[in-house]
């Protein structure tokens, strides 16, 4: 059985003071706090790449959880901003920068918030298609590359971060098969608009707020498990506001979605595997469930079980 | 029929913690305290309940309660 293994991760050193950043767009204190959630935005250094970020994260696995990197099979990169275009595809740039043997799969996922989601099952999905035992899924993104710094819709929201998750056979949480979902009709509500990101703030928050509880009630009923019975939600951290949204459809149980965005901001495909390496292997832990949701407007849920 | 306390209701399921008096329906969100992620909550939150899709172009004219109360009962009458 492939599953999650152990999680890293990267934050660059250097970061935006998001409440200094606020008075510039004359936003108030308690909308930093209260709504967005994050009082420091990370930012990578101009010279590093999405490749650069992964590296330090995958390096992490190797120095804390003893990560062989010659044992290294499958390495994905979940990425909006490679390396000159993605082409090559910057999986195949962190592969040569980490100096792995060749007879590794190498591949990019272009997609962002629900990424990691995705991620993990494409990834399970090749291992045992190919019968290999050791893959790394690594998230990645530098958003303050695309970002309008006189853009208060996006300027305050996003950080920039790297993890990587290493799944093998003898791993410590399993998952379930993902719900994935595409609303192709309102991908202009996050995109590229000149170069930089625009973002239809009150379209975002309603897919997320109305699209995520329902998507989240699917797989519980799918797998007959009630939402008490789930130890920790692990929700995209798009926003303060979008997380508390989310947790207010499940009364009872509000405290479970995990809100801990004051270091990071919404750092895209990284935000829930920055949560789960934080979280989800303390020993109170034994079901999570996982939703990304964002750029598409693309959304994706699974179900983390402990083995 | 949409009644003022469905309304109210709704507004309160929003998330919105302030205690709403009846001099407030014509005051405009910003004046009450509410921000954008407030107002944007409590759209979502009529979406919801009412089952009508709010549209964007209709959103910069709906700046207070009674007005948001009047393009609601025109949509469900």
């Amino acid at each position: 059985m492939i599953s999650i293994r152990a999680i890293s991760s990267f934050i660059p050193s250097s970061s935006i003071d998001n409440l200094e950043q606020a008075l510039t767009f004359e936003v108030t204190e308690s909308f930093v706090f209260g709504k967005i959630g994050a009082l420091r935005l990370p930012v990578a250094d101009e010279r590093d790449l999405a490749s650069d970020l992964a590296y330090q994260a995958v390096h992490a696995l190797h120095v804390n959880h003893g990560l062989v990197l010659d044992e290294i099979e499958a390495l994905a990169v979940v990425t909006q901003n490679p390396d000159l275009g993605g082409l090559p595809h910057c999986s195949a740039v962190l592969h040569g920068k980490l100096g792995l043997q060749a007879g590794v799969a190498c591949f990019d996922i272009g997609l962002g918030c629900s990424g990691y989601v995705y991620g993990l099952s494409i990834l399970r999905g090749l291992m045992i298609e190919a019968n290999l035992s050791n893959g790394v899924l690594c998230t990645s993104d530098q958003y303050s590359r695309i970002i309008d710094r006189s853009d208060r819709n996006t300027s305050l929201l996003f950080g920039d971060a790297a993890t990587a998750t290493w799944l093998s056979r003898d791993g410590c949480f399993d998952f379930s098969s993902p719900i994935l979902e595409t609303l192709g009709s309102e991908r202009e509500a996050l995109c590229l608009s000149e170069g930089k990101l625009a973002m239809n703030g009150r379209k975002v928050f309603d897919f997320a707020a109305i699209k995520v509880p329902a998507q989240i009630n699917s797989l519980l009923e799918r797998e007959e498990i009630d939402s008490c019975d789930i130890d920790l939600y692990f929700m995209h951290q798009g926003s303060a506001a979008i997380v508390n949204a989310i947790a207010r459809r499940f009364p009872g149980i509000k405290e479970r979605f995990l809100l801990d965005i004051e270091r990071t901001g919404n750092t895209v495909s990284s935000s829930i595997p920055l949560l789960l390496e934080k979280y989800l292997f303390s020993i109170a832990t034994n079901t999570a469930i996982i939703s990304g949701f964002g750029v598409g407007l693309s959304s994706a849920t699974n179900l983390l079980r402990r083995i | 029929m949409l009644s003022h306390e469905k309304l109210l209701e709704i507004l309160a399921k929003s998330g919105a913690s302030y205690k709403f008096s009846n001099d407030d329906a014509t005051k405009s969100f910003k004046e009450m305290g509410m921000d954008s992620l407030d107002v944007y909550s409590f759209f979502t939150e009529i979406e919801l309940e009412l089952g009508i899709k709010i549209q964007d172009q209709d959103i910069p004219h709906m700046d207070s309660f009674a007005k948001i109360y009047e393009y609601v009962s025109n949509r469900i009458s």
